[in-house]
């Protein structure tokens, strides 16, 4: 009797070895096509892991910095705009007997073009607060060297820090405050484990603190710990003008701050990823397609589907492999350059954050790695179903899986028109989640690509079918280009795709940045209402002398002057930007309102107890017009009512406005921090200015002066600076569909090779082949950039009105320019030419009886 | 004529001082066992390859001062070429396939309509002008490649094993049709086979015997 082994795995065992070796002779004569594949794969890892590592070092620093600042904190005294009176601490420690308390002073300060954070301590109270503040040298360990903190000047940096610097203990080193200079001497270090939660600091005693900020006898806030929660009734009863929030809910709500800001990056990154997808899809379905003899010839032989499925995608699993690891290396260099753009970036509208050390943790590492190989082997189970899932007599023949694909397109088109639907609803379901924004941009982005090779067989329909009108007037030569797009559907179209979904997202952030921009400027226009702004230092708790605005008054050509006081304060447990401005006349005095209180909200807001706030913080708070915020005043907790949300684009944290004489009857501070000057229509500005120094030169104060024009100018710099980023990812993105494309048309151009030396057989010289190729490339292009016009504009709407007000709480016009459109189709038809160089004049010196021999 | 070719193992010489002269309107059958030269003599003559040493003339032009533009151009206008593979354009229609000789060699495009469509119509194939090359039979793709290398009235038509992917009848009915239209349009016909048959139909056989012409029996091949 004779037993024949059916046995799956006893098939796998003995075909594998023989797929192994058939797959590696294969891949070694086509080189050019892994490396297009790994340079693809590894630049979407590369994408997202960059993003990711940049992502975690910025929130790691701020959240160790948080951290550390807060120590064993539990509860924070907070007072208004000027902050708390030093007398009340004094009289919490020693009247009260509280000595679980901490005073702390902080404010901006920058050593040469680096921003840090001043953190003004005192030292006896400490150690019950930040083990480590002292790091090496605390108060108990070094006792003499730490009470040189005491004196006026000294200061303490992270080892890494001091290091980095070129600074040595004993040095004395120059900071800037609020644009004046001072000196610091460096007596010591922090070290220790956790010195890098200091990076960011410049650690000095309260009382140098007050000194460089100009904070004489006030505190930013008393720090507390509290045991027992009827501790916190009695200092309740002690501050009851005060504020007393849980530090853990302010460290959460200042992390929050900026997470739509990495989520809306990493959406971005994800995007490049989506489009390497499409790219390993391409290969592995173009790997398939060229080995269909040997498939055939395997499962004529015995191997099953399953083997041969197990076998085609572990080739992939392989090379994703490879690829990713070359992604996260690259990840780790591109993420260094991006570090830079996205603290540069936190920095611009969030608060100062400085990072200079890129922070690889083992999450960050396994999430690029489940990524990139998840992609990977996503992208590679549908050519690898349709090798398996064919019968051995059909995978032989060559148009099998074109014929597959043929017959897919109209399911295809019906799934993506369901995701799209999905998408939509998504948004119609959704109110205020920012995930499910990105989940019904990423469904219609996805749904939009299956429609493309349905859209694409339109199109060449319309071309050259047997019903399209130009026929009548383009010959077989010109029928040529198109119609090997649609013979060549499986991967012209997920070329076309990978193009589509790269260039329409940088149409659709084109277009957002467009309205944004747009809107900043419309913004500024309104808003900037005076000639000339004179700026004082806002931590400058003196007043702007009358005599001084009287002098400005008296000036030529001024024919009015507009005082402005803006703070920091906390409203809703996070800080907020407080802008006190005095009115004049009637009108909206530059604001553009979103949403009023009804009849009479100017009325209201002059006389004293309503405001007026920003978009970002109605949408942060959930407040509305009538609605009421608890603010801490200097004579003690109010409730304002929210008169109008206005438009602003300048505060990312949220903004607050309030009338100036209610400012200076709720908070005991008469400080300006700025004047705006309005000047006669004749005046020239520039003629104007040095007569205005001369009068500020008087005053022993510090100014900046800036005009309308300037201001506009500095806010707009500061704008591109803002979405540097955003651009730079655009191009990665635009990058990986680049290698797409080319890989593609390296495909296509290889596997015709016999069809072109044909056609050179019968006449068709090299630069009529080369042209012929060139213009195949060309309408790949053009195809895919008048695909993405729609997916484009739709991204955009969704960016500008889902994402956007979802992540930042802004409104924008939707503003749509020709420009942006017309860019994004020379940047498709760009693309795709410049891929389409290689291949076609590799193919035009192919000798055609080369080609002809190997038939 | 001489060409040598630089193989893995040193250089391989496959014509060895060939040489003859057809006459216009001939048809000759150039037989002799596989690889001893007889497609790279096709592919010399018809320009798409060129030799070490010697001279190629066709139609009175010397084909070995051409450089590959004027030998493509050359090919273009003077050569009709037909492979054992068809070798049609998978992408374009029987019409078109037939259509590009006539839109490569800048005919009006009335002409090429007007000959493109005669064409097809003798060589039996005006119902099937929309179909696409994988839906014609062999004998029908056979057919649209005769067509396509007639149809601009070259000086020369090439056959390469034309009816060697052919069934027996098939192929006779392809050589009779083949003749015809060569005899009608007055053509000279070099045709490269493996069968008797089909060399029988020629005015004369050519033999090549390791790179050379072996003028005599033709029947020992056989």
């Amino acid at each position: 009797m004779v037993t024949v082994p059916v046995s799956g795995n006893t098939l796998m065992s003995s075909a594998l070895p023989v797929f192994v070796k058939s797959s590696l002779r294969y891949w070694q004569k086509h080189r050019w096509q892994v490396l297009l594949m790994l340079i693809g794969m590894a630049l979407g890892v590369a994408v997202v892991f960059a993003v990711e590592i940049a992502n975690a070092s910025a929130k790691r620093a701020f959240a160790l910095s948080l951290d550390a600042v807060t120590g064993r904190t539990t509860h924070q005294i907070v007072g208004g705009s000027a902050g708390v009176d030093e007398q009340l601490y004094t009289h919490l420690r020693t009247e009260a007997g509280f000595r679980r308390s901490a005073p702390i002073v902080e404010g901006e300060i920058a050593i040469g073009s680096e921003s840090f954070q001043l953190l003004g301590v005192d030292l006896f109270a400490e150690p019950m607060f930040r083990d480590d503040s002292t790091g090496s040298n605390s108060v108990a360990g070094r006792g003499r060297a730490s009470l040189q903190l005491l004196d006026s000047g000294s200061a303490l940096l992270a080892r890494t820090t001091v290091q980095r610097l070129g600074l040595k203990i004993g040095d004395h080193f120059s900071v800037s405050v609020a644009g004046r200079d001072a000196t610091l001497h460096l007596i010591d270090v922090i070290g220790g484990s956790r010195q890098a939660a200091f990076e960011s600091l410049i650690m000095v005693d309260v009382s140098t603190a007050q000194q460089l900020l100009d904070r004489n006898g006030r505190l930013s806030r008393i720090d507390l710990v509290i045991e027992d929660p009827s501790e916190l009734d009695s200092i309740r009863g002690l501050f009851p003008s005060h504020e007393i929030i849980e530090s853990q809910t302010r460290n959460a709500s200042l992390k929050q701050m900026t997470q739509a800001f990495h989520t809306n990056l990493l959406a971005m990154s994800l995007l490049a990823l989506l489009v390497g997808a499409f790219l390993i899809y391409n290969t592995v379905t173009l790997s398939v397609l060229q080995r269909r003899q040997m498939f055939g010839a395997l499962r004529v032989a015995g191997v099953t589907r399953r083997e041969l499925f197990t076998a085609i995608l572990l080739e992939a699993t392989v090379f994703a492999v490879v690829g990713t690891l070359l992604g996260l290396l690259l990840g780790l260099i591109l993420g260094n350059s991006l570090l830079v753009l996205v603290t540069r970036t936190i920095n611009d509208l969030y608060f100062t954050l400085d990072v200079r050390r890129i922070d690889v943790s083992l999450v960050s590492v396994a999430k690029a790695l489940a990524l990139g190989l998840g992609a990977a082997v996503i992208a590679a189970v549908a050519p690898a179903l349709e090798a398996a899932g064919s019968a051995p007599a059909t995978v032989l023949q060559r148009s099998s899986i074109e014929k597959q694909a043929r017959g897919m397109v109209p399911l295809l088109a019906l799934v993506g028109t369901a995701l799209i639907l999905c998408g939509a609803l998504i948004v119609w379901i959704s109110s205020s989640s920012l995930w499910a924004g990105f989940a019904a941009l990423l469904f219609i982005v996805v749904g939009y690509s299956l429609l493309i090779p349905k859209a694409l067989m339109f199109a060449a329909g319309l071309v050259s079918g047997s019903s399209g009108w130009l026929r009548r007037f383009v010959g077989p030569m010109g029928h040529y280009p198109v119609r090997s797009l649609t013979a060549s559907l499986s991967r012209t179209s997920v070329a076309i795709a990978a193009l589509v979904v790269a260039v329409s997202a940088t149409a659709g952030v084109g277009i957002m940045i467009n309205s944004f921009r747009y809107s900043v400027i419309d913004w500024l226009g309104q808003t900037l209402t005076s000639d000339i702004y004179i700026r004082a230092a806002e931590s400058q708790r003196e007043a702007i002398p009358d005599a001084l605005k009287q002098d400005i008054a008296a000036l030529d050509g001024v024919t009015g002057l507009r005082v402005a006081r803006g703070t920091e304060i906390e409203a809703s447990g996070s800080p907020v930007r407080l802008l006190a401005l005095q009115f004049s006349g009637n009108g909206n005095n530059g604001f553009s309102f979103r949403k009023t209180n009804g009849q009479g909200h100017w009325q209201r807001f002059r006389s004293g107890d309503g405001i007026f706030v920003s978009e970002p913080f109605a949408w942060k708070t959930g407040l509305t017009t009538g609605d009421r915020v608890r603010l801490s005043t200097d004579r003690g907790i109010v409730d304002f009512t929210i008169e109008g949300v206005v438009t602003d684009y300048s505060a990312g944290q949220g903004l607050i406005i309030i009338n100036y004489a209610s400012y200076q009857r709720y908070w005991t501070d008469n400080a300006i921090t700025s004047i705006g000057l309005q000047l006669q229509p004749d005046v020239d500005i520039e003629r104007f200015k040095p007569g205005l120094r001369d009068v500020l030169a008087r005053y022993p104060m510090e100014f900046s002066l800036r005009s309308n024009r300037e201001i506009r100018e500095v806010s707009l710099d500061i704008f591109d600076r803002t979405f540097a980023i955003t651009h730079v990812l655009r191009l990665l993105t635009v990058g990986v569909a680049f290698v797409g494309i080319l890989s593609a048309l390296l495909a296509l151009a290889l596997e015709r090779r016999q069809e072109f030396a044909v056609l050179r057989s019968i006449g068709l010289t090299p630069s009529e082949l080369r042209n012929l190729l060139f213009v195949q490339s060309g309408l790949m292009g053009l195809v895919a950039g008048l695909l993405s016009l729609p997916l484009g504009l739709v991204m955009s709407k969704l960016l500008v009105s889902i994402i956007n007000v979802r992540s930042f709480g802004w409104t924008m016009d939707f503003q749509v320019p020709a420009g942006v459109l017309l860019q994004t189709l020379l940047l498709a038809v760009a693309a795709a030419l410049i891929a389409g160089i290689y291949p076609s004049a590799m193919l035009s010196r192919l000798p055609p009886a080369q080609a002809l021999r190997n038939q | 004529m001489s060409k040598s070719y630089l193989t893995a193992s040193g250089s391989e010489t496959i014509l060895r001082g060939v040489s003859f002269d057809v006459g216009q309107s001939e048809r000759v059958a150039l037989i002799g066992a596989s690889g001893c030269g007889k497609s790279t003599l096709l592919n010399v003559i018809a320009g798409i390859d060129t030799i070490d040493s010697g001279v190629v003339t066709v139609a009175g032009q010397d084909l070995t001062g051409l450089d590959e533009k004027q030998r493509t151009l050359y090919r273009r206008r003077h050569i009709g070429f037909v492979y054992q593979s068809f070798n049609l354009i998978q992408t374009l229609t029987a019409f078109e396939n037939v259509q590009l000789p006539l839109q490569l060699n800048r005919f009006p495009t009335e002409q090429i309509t007007d000959l493109a469509q005669a064409m097809l119509e003798r060589v039996g194939l005006a119902d099937r002008a929309t179909a696409f090359p994988d839906q014609l039979s062999g004998g029908e793709q056979q057919r649209v490649a005769i067509a396509r290398a007639m149809v601009h009235s070259p000086s020369l038509v090439l056959a390469d094993e034309h009816t060697g992917n052919l069934d027996a009848e098939t192929g006779r009915q392809m050589m009779d049709l083949f003749s015809e239209l060569a005899e009608q349009c007055g053509q000279t016909v070099l045709m490269v086979t493996h069968s008797r048959a089909v060399a029988d139909t020629a005015d004369r056989i050519l033999q090549i015997v390791d790179g050379r012409i072996e003028h005599g029996d033709s029947a020992r091949v056989w």
